[in-house]
């Protein structure tokens, strides 16, 4: 188990992590991500031990890591630009763990093949990491990481310089070889399908801070924040002010909200967040009912994207939100100019902090 | 995104042994050498802890050293001029040619640098002397019926420090003028400029930079030659470093011999600077 | 003009680019040419050819003594040299960008002319009573090579991606074993260009060996320096020769080490 506790890191003036806090369970996979810059690298650093950070405190397995240093955290890495060594071949790559723990060779002979088994790279011992791909090298440097079973296996970015085929292989063979060893995972990355794809949970972080931890699921559909609503998938986000269940934009827009969500939201600069896809076109019986004008369309193959101005209640057009039109063939989508139907459901519209609280 | 910084506080200590060296062996000399040029000179006495200006208004004052310091400074300017002279082709040329021997030719220009100067002094007495290669040459071209005396000669030192100087010219060159990209130059061809004048009018005001650093270090080593001038001038070229060499070893004033240095160190650091300032960053450290 | 080879401002170029060349590598090929001349005197074109100046040279005792001297000098203030450049380059090339002024200081030494470096350090050693030991004169070229093999290292270490020491330590190396079994494999060949360099710089030398050798500390380019004062017959083109063709042994197979072995090649 691992507890970030406020853990804070300044360089200098700036911030980089703010009063970060954050526990991740035995053989939890957890993804940090943000943008570049967001503090998710800084704070994989602090969790290895490249950073001291300038408050709070890190536990793992309990025990307080402050002045523990790198290489006596019984951690591993896996990075960004691989990091093999260069200088040896694929197989001392591997071994170097073990050979700085001492351990006898046949052990290590015997380990070294079956993590290189395991990363699907039997046969390669003898090769120098320069006669390797890109996805080869991220293979041994898997390997590499495995093999001296590490409590914690941290990984930053380590896909992101790889071509996308190869990125959606890897990440589900990273996943699946995670899940059968029952290793703890920490993994910082700036794209979300991967971190949706990946994770258990997930961390999304910006200016220094976690603005909101959850699986995949809870974080799409429930937002708290503007910022994760728009770095995580597309989303409308509707200016205005929440008075009960209703909320009222500056252009005169209503929509009712779930009441269970409107609890925490009676202070503080809000938003409606409406993802595009839960915006129906047509007649329905319930739920936010609106008429608007086709503005824009824009088509994207499976889905065509309409951007509509909707009407409100004086007939005046308010501000606009693009939809999601499922396009079928043979059916036509709708036209610009249009004047059309739509409707959302309440539980669709999710009030969201402008920015996250303090 | 990740920063470097926190390495730093950690590897700083790293350099502590060379800046030892540094503090120990060229800066507390050159301070003891500051000390000694206020000190008062007694002949016979090795050190007289007595205050003066004497020794700088000695050599900043004498109708002598004047002359020398006047000599030492035309022979620099006449030293840099050909150096620039002759650098800037060299330089234009290994910076822009796409022959495949460039390497090779960049090699030639800066081996010599790491022969010895004696050597090269060597080499160009039996070029310049009096049964010298050039002399033969002549003669056998019936140019001239008798050897020419052209050893021990203003000539021979700036030849000689032309040719020992050259690379520290055409270094901040290359870097200048492979930064200039060749478009720039086709870009002003493009509007009607001829090859002259593109040049003159695009490439060497871009090229400002670099020869100024290089006229800079150029100068500065010129003015404090010594071994190549002392071999190659013999009585006929003092220059300000030989009176530094003769009052220390010669007459063993080592007050006037500092004030000559410390003079020659505000002199030197001054041009250094300068070139410093002006060398493009991948030059530096010539 | 630099696109069009035939253009006549590229082909003055050319010549002058070629006739500088000549200009500057006609004293060394002298050298070489006189070394073999068959007569008492420095004479051109040579009267006839022989090895007896190289067998003049190894038999004075002088001119061997020095060499001795120089290879002594050269090896252990390059040694010196390259231990100190190294952890300096090292942290060199690991600190900010905005450190140009640590890098000023490393290299300062070559920017104060050599006459001056060698009066002051006369200056200092005479006053301490200490003139003409062979650690004074290591003092002295250590301080003289030292920046050569400072950059040479850092130049090197700068291609050594930061997370390959970090990916040792995460394995469980302590810094010392990172440094041991990471960095200073993959940076061997800087390590190895420094030291030559220094070697070369002070095998060359003749600033610091003017005015701070004594008898016992004479150098090879001070022997000569000295000889050539009063004798100019081809024993000093031998000797000179000799200098030549060691350093550029040197250089042929640093130049060789360059190519083949960039930071992190392996065979």
């Amino acid at each position: 188990m691992i507890q970030l506790e406020t853990i804070g890191k300044r360089f200098g003036d700036f911030e980089a992590v703010r009063s970060v806090s954050l526990t991740i369970g035995e053989g939890e996979f957890v993804s940090l991500l943000g943008p570049s810059g967001c503090g998710k690298t800084t704070t994989l650093r602090i969790v290895a031990g490249f950073e001291t950070p300038s408050s709070g405190r890190l536990l793992i397995g309990g025990r307080d890591m402050t002045g523990v240093p790198v290489e006596r955290r019984g951690l591993s890495m896996v990075f960004q630009n691989y990091a093999l060594f260069p200088h040896l071949s694929v197989f001392e790559n591997v071994a170097f763990g073990l050979k700085l723990k001492r351990i006898a060779k046949p052990e290590i002979e015997e380990r070294v093949r079956k993590a290189l088994d395991q990363v699907g790279l039997v046969g390669f011992d003898g090769r120098s990491p320069r006669q390797l791909s890109g996805g080869q090298q991220q293979r041994v440097s898997l390997a590499r990481a495995l093999v001296v079973n590490p409590s914690v296996l941290l990984m930053d970015e380590p896909l992101s310089n790889l071509d996308l085929k190869l990125r959606e292989q890897l990440r589900s063979e990273i996943r699946s070889l995670q899940r059968s060893l029952g290793i703890t995972a920490i993994y910082v990355t700036h794209d979300q399908d991967e971190a949706m794809a990946m994770s258990d949970r997930i961390a999304v972080m910006n200016a220094g801070r976690i603005e909101q931890v959850g699986a995949a699921r809870d974080i799409y559909e429930r937002p708290r924040t503007t910022f994760v609503a728009s770095f995580i998938g597309q989303c409308n986000l509707l200016p205005g002010t929440l008075e009960g269940t209703r909320f009222r934009t500056p252009r005169g827009l209503t929509m009712d909200v779930e009441a269970a969500a409107t609890s925490s939201f009676e202070r503080g600069d809000i938003r409606l967040a409406i993802r595009p896809e839960t915006i129906h076109f047509g007649e329905v019986a319930a739920g936010n009912r609106l008429t608007a004008r086709v503005a824009d369309v824009v088509y994207l193959g499976d889905i065509a994207q309409v951007t509509v101005a909707p009407l409100n209640a004086g007939g005046a057009e308010a501000e606009p939100l693009v939809a999601a039109w499922r396009t079928l063939r043979g059916q036509a989508t709708p036209a610009v100019g249009d004047r059309i139907s739509l409707a959302v459901a309440p539980a669709d519209c999710v009030p969201v902090f402008e920015r996250a609280p303090d | 995104m990740a920063s470097k910084a926190p390495l730093m506080s950690h590897s700083c200590w790293l350099t502590a042994p060379s800046i030892a060296v540094i503090a120990a062996v060229l800066v507390a000399p050159l301070g003891l050498m500051l000390l000694f040029s206020f000190w008062e000179f007694v002949p016979g006495k090795i050190t007289n802890y007595a205050l003066t200006f004497e020794n700088y208004r000695r050599f900043l004052g004498d109708a002598f050293y004047l002359g020398v310091i006047a000599k030492t400074v035309q022979l620099g300017v006449t030293v840099t001029v050909l150096s620039l002279v002759l650098g800037y082709p060299v330089a234009f040329f290994l910076a822009r040619t796409k022959s495949r021997l460039q390497p090779l030719l960049v090699y030639l220009v800066f081996v010599p640098m790491m022969i010895s100067l004696v050597v090269r002094a060597y080499g160009w007495m039996v070029l310049l002397g009096y049964n010298g290669v050039v002399n033969a040459v002549l003669l056998r071209l019936g140019v001239i019926d008798m050897p020419l005396r052209m050893l021990n000669s203003v000539t021979a030192v700036v030849l000689g420090l032309v040719e020992v100087l050259l690379p520290f010219m055409v270094v901040p060159l290359i870097a200048v003028l492979k930064d200039i990209p060749p478009s720039v130059e086709e870009a002003a061809r493009a509007l009607g400029a001829a090859p002259a004048q593109a040049f003159f009018k695009v490439t060497l005001p871009l090229s400002v930079p670099g020869i100024i650093s290089g006229s800079l270090i150029v100068f500065s080593l010129a003015i404090t030659a010594y071994a190549l001038p002392a071999l190659l001038g013999g009585a006929q070229v003092k220059m300000i470093s030989a009176i530094a060499y003769d009052s220390m070893l010669v007459s063993y004033n080592w007050p006037f011999s500092s004030a000559v240095g410390m003079v020659m160190v505000v002199v030197s650091s001054a041009l250094i600077y300068g070139y410093l300032r002006f060398v493009p960053q991948k030059a530096q450290g010539l | 003009m630099t696109g069009n080879k035939r253009s006549p401002v590229w082909i003055a170029v050319s010549i002058v680019t070629a006739l500088t060349l000549a200009f500057v590598l006609a004293p060394i090929i002298v050298v070489l040419i006189e070394a073999f001349n068959d007569s008492d005197d420095m004479t051109f074109p040579p009267q006839g050819l022989t090895l007896r100046w190289f067998r003049a040279f190894v038999e004075n005792g002088d001119f061997v003594t020095s060499l001795v001297v120089s290879l002594k000098l050269g090896l252990i203030a390059a040694a010196i040299s390259t231990a100190l450049g190294t952890m300096a380059g090292i942290a060199l090339a690991r600190s900010r960008s905005s450190s140009a002024s640590l890098e000023t200081l490393l290299m300062a030494p070559l920017y104060v002319p050599r006459v001056l470096i060698g009066l002051s350090l006369l200056l200092a050693f005479a006053w301490l009573d200490v003139t003409g030991a062979l650690w004074g004169m290591i003092l002295g070229h250590v301080l003289i090579t030292m920046p050569y093999a400072t950059r040479t290292v850092a130049v090197g270490m700068r291609a050594v991606e930061l997370s390959v020491q970090e990916a040792a330590r995460m394995l469980g190396a302590t810094r010392w074993q990172t440094f041991r079994l990471v960095t200073m494999p993959i940076i061997r060949s800087s390590l190895l260009s420094g030291f030559i360099f220094a070697l070369i710089i002070s095998f060359s030398d003749i600033y610091l060996a003017i005015f701070i050798s004594g008898p016992e500390t004479i150098t090879l380019p001070m022997r000569l320096f000295t000889f050539m004062e009063w004798d100019q017959s081809p024993l000093v083109a031998a000797a000179s020769a000799i200098q030549i063709a060691l350093i550029l042994a040197v250089v042929v197979v640093t130049g060789r080490l360059f190519g083949l072995s960039g930071p992190g090649r392996v065979e």
